[in-house]
């Protein structure tokens, strides 16, 4: 199996790469690259490309800090086997209430919306002390001890990374093959086809955007118990766009570019510092992206496989 | 009484700043299907560019002009460099257009610093207003604001309305390739309208750098005030603008005023009602 | 490749996505009119959008006025001399009569807005109504004078006579057989053929992506059988809109 493939030497890098780098850059690569995942399906499959992955992943992510240990005196403690499955609902079902909010909107007018969706949450978060504990947030948030396994170590919590990555695009594979995920790729194709035949379309985008939901909660739970904190700038504009580059990046066409990409944004925001000034990595990350939409438009996963590919024949381009 | 005459005064000051932010990036939506990203970062330009002139120059409408032409400029080359090479694929040029916002904001984060910035205004409109009836005083340039926009909002009507580029740009939102099949350079027409969507975005951004003023996340305050301003008001729709500005400028004040910590949820439920009764918005057009 | 035709197409073909609409199909226009007949759904349509360059050609090529236009862009086929008058009018909504000829309005040019509300005085009457405030018959003449607008060399119509009434079908037919009388290149796109018959000299007929004939208009009017044969049609009958194959 592919999956095999890539999974074998991934499962391996414990016994040769150091704890910053098994949780700094993989773990951290593989923790956004799941949310990347959600933002990679909702485009390929429903042809959408949403900004609220963020945001989902946020509800997740506070949902577990509002409920688990935190050290901030806000919440209610609940013990992690009530939390994670909690945590998760949450999470898909924001991304249904977002699908429904969304649902008659395509291309660009899903993007304006599921960004302005977005935005409205950061400032609610922003503002709501009650619940969200407005700019400070949570903090001092710790990933359990499960089976007696401390979860916070750093080869333990890089393994939870990578097996709930791996779960997640083996979920996405079948999802996509099953009749609901095919009835998506229809309704992306054809949507009045769909209506024709007799299936109501908002059902089918909703359940395609909270499919999205769950996947993007279990990015965000990894990426909580990764920063130890959330706060509204973990929902803000900067990690909104941080994950839509990493898509782009890796490749909207194909889960698996959600991960590429992960991990050469992590590799940038991590290394970039050795090349140029620190301040100037939106600058770089910005030419970057451009670099690839203009020159990539399917991304870093599209390069390699049309390189790969290169001796083979390739249909004529057909102008428009 | 005149707390809420004030609230709402600010309402209409907000839905000024917001319907000239949002009036230029609207006219670009409605030819051109082009999400302009960078919409918010010609605003910020504009701003910053008219800080300079009124420093160096000292003269208000100076800055105002200048501002607006910077970013016109500016927006002419990202058309014409940029966004016109994928013209028809607007997710393509949607996402690029993010990129360019990136890159802008971080060049001017760099030249102009984290500080914030406030257009320096002659004597006439520094001071304050006492306004008739009510008896209390407003900033003389809240006032103009208001005159500002509903100037602008006349001149673009007439400009859409009345003049052969506004009639070519009606052409286009209404057939592009019909438009291009009787002999006109669309391309070309797509350049000058990108030009004016950034004169008006500039102009906006000296305005407020007047009225308020400016910092990095300026820039994406106003981009997102206009994308929900033409989401409510209709997109590709300049009447809709005006009338999506009003509602969520009286919105947000009223909700800062009236329930400080629920405010953008009212914004957000305006958004979500249209939305759910109109998808093209107020004044949209449904997409055949 | 100088060829001597106004208008001089080979071996043209298209593709929409995976179908083969256009399979190399040849064609001349001269200063003549040329009628262009063919039952729905057989490319007629998509002929005269190859023609204008609003779908690409996948192979062949298109030469106009002695030069390649095979890549040109479309508004730089109109500005060589292609007039165009699409199928269903495309009249812009939003725009007045009188803005739509204002709008083409050039320097030079034989027809001017004023030629214009001379000749159809019923656009003068209607000269400040939007362009979806008109009737079938008003909205042809426009699309056909905002094509006349460009001093075109060629007038390429797209059944300009579809859904309109009869008493208004031989007024556009009268136009133009006039305009072909003064020495314009007309392609004419019909499924009315007795409207084709009263303005086209020679005809064409497309089968499929292709033209399987070419003769003298005259010719085909007095054959049933072939009539028949490639249109479908019985003696006398008119082709009716949705007659599919």
């Amino acid at each position: 199996m592919r999956t095999a493939f890539y999974l074998l030497p991934l499962a391996m890098a414990p016994l040769f790469a150091n704890d910053f780098w098994l949780v700094q850059i993989l773990g951290r690569a593989l923790s956004l690259g799941v949310i990347a995942l959600s933002l990679t399906f909702l485009a390929a499959y429903l042809g959408v490309v949403s900004f609220a992955q963020t945001t989902m992943a946020g509800v997740a992510g506070y949902t577990v800090a509002y409920f688990g240990p935190n050290t901030v005196d806000v919440g209610y403690e609940l013990p992690f086997y009530v939390i994670l499955p909690l945590a998760m609902i949450m999470a898909t079902l924001s991304g249904a209430l977002i699908g429904l909010i969304a649902r008659r909107s395509q291309g660009i007018y899903a993007i304006m919306i599921t960004l302005a969706i977005a935005v409205a949450f950061f400032y609610f978060t922003r503002q709501n002390y009650s619940v969200f504990n407005g700019w400070t947030g949570f903090s001092g948030l710790r990933a359990p001890d499960i089976a007696g396994i401390n979860l916070r170590a750093p080869v333990p919590f890089y393994l939870l990374c990578l097996g709930v990555a791996a779960l997640s695009l083996v979920l996405v594979n079948g999802f996509i093959k099953s009749p609901l995920g095919l009835t998506i790729q229809a309704v992306r194709d054809e949507p009045k086809r769909v209506l024709a035949i007799g299936i109501p379309t908002t059902p089918v985008i909703v359940a395609a955007y909270a499919f999205a939901g769950f996947i993007a909660g279990s990015g965000g739970i990894l990426n909580i118990w990764l920063q130890e904190r959330i706060s509204s700038f973990s929902v803000g504009l900067g990690p909104i766009v941080d994950i839509l580059v990493i898509a782009v990046i890796g490749g909207l066409k194909h889960p698996i570019g959600a991960f590429i990409g992960a991990i050469a944004f992590v590799l940038l925001d991590t290394f970039a510092v050795d090349f140029i000034d620190r301040e100037r990595f939106n600058t770089l990350i910005g030419l970057v992206l451009l670099a690839i939409i203009m020159g990539a438009p399917d991304g870093l996963h599209g390069l390699a496989k049309s390189w790969l590919s290169r001796s083979a024949k390739r249909p004529a381009k057909i102008k428009t | 009484m005149t707390f809420f005459l004030i609230v709402t005064l600010n309402g209409l000051t907000l839905a000024a700043l917001y319907f000239l932010a949002a009036s230029g990036f609207t006219l670009i939506f409605g030819l051109m299907r082009t999400v302009n990203m960078a919409h918010g970062a010609l605003l910020l330009l504009g701003g910053y560019v008219g800080f300079e002139v009124a420093k160096t120059t000292g003269i208000w409408p100076l800055a105002i002009l200048g501002g607006g032409l910077a970013a016109a400029l500016v927006g002419a080359i990202i058309q014409f460099g940029i966004l016109g090479r994928f013209q028809g694929d607007e997710l393509r040029q949607t996402l690029a257009s993010i990129a360019l916002s990136i890159i802008m904001a971080d060049l001017m984060l760099w030249f102009w610093g984290g500080i914030t910035y406030q257009v320096a205004m002659p004597d006439a409109l520094a001071g304050g207003f006492r306004l008739p009836l009510l008896g209390v005083g407003y900033a003389t340039i809240r006032l103009v604001l208001i005159a500002f926009a509903i100037v602008v909002g006349i001149a673009l009507w007439l400009v859409i309305a009345k003049t052969r580029l506004g009639a070519i740009i009606r052409a286009g939102v209404d057939d592009r390739e019909m438009l291009r099949a009787l002999g006109f350079d669309v391309a070309k027409i797509f350049v000058v309208v990108f030009a004016l969507g950034g004169l008006l975005a500039g102009m906006a951004g000296v305005v407020a750098a007047s009225a308020l003023s400016i910092s990095p996340g300026t820039d994406l305050q106003f981009l997102l005030s206009s994308l929900v301003v033409v989401i409510v008001g209709g997109m590709g729709s300049v009447g809709g603008a005006a009338l999506g500005a009003l509602l969520i400028g009286l919105a947000e004040q009223y909700g800062l005023a009236y329930a400080p910590t629920y405010g953008v949820v009212f914004t957000f439920a305006i958004m979500v009602l249209v939305l759910a009764v109109r998808p093209q918005g107020l004044l949209g057009r449904s997409e055949a | 490749m100088a060829t001597e035709s106004l208008l001089s197409i080979r071996d043209l073909q298209v593709h929409y996505g995976t179908s083969h609409v256009l399979h190399g199909v040849n064609l001349d226009v001269d200063r003549i009119s040329l009628g262009m007949l063919g039952r729905n759904g057989m490319g007629k349509t998509t002929l005269c959008a190859a023609i204008m360059g609003l779908v690409p050609a996948t192979g062949g090529s298109i030469h106009f006025d002695g030069q390649n236009i095979t890549d040109a862009t479309p508004e730089k086929r109109a500005q060589l001399g292609i007039g165009y008058v699409p199928q269903g009018r495309r009249i812009f909504r939003s725009l007045t009569v009188e803005e739509h000829l204002r709008m083409m309005q050039r320097k030079g040019s034989a027809w001017t807005v004023d030629r214009v509300f001379d000749t159809f005085t019923r656009l003068r009457e209607r000269r400040r109504n939007l362009g979806d405030q008109l009737s079938g018959g008003e909205q042809q003449m426009l699309a056909i004078s905002r094509a006349l607008m460009l001093d075109p060399k060629l007038l390429v119509l797209d059944e300009p006579t579809e859904g309109l009434a009869p008493a208004i079908v031989s007024d556009v037919i009268d136009l133009v057989a006039r305009l072909s009388a003064d020495g314009m290149g007309i392609l004419l796109v019909e499924q009315n053929i007795h409207a084709a018959f009263a303005v086209a000299q020679n005809v064409a007929i497309m089968v499929n992506g292709e033209i399987v004939e070419t003769l003298p208009a005259a010719d085909l009017e007095g054959d049933t059988e072939l009539q028949k044969r490639h249109l479908g049609i019985e003696p006398g009958q008119v082709m009716a809109e949705g007659d599919i194959t």
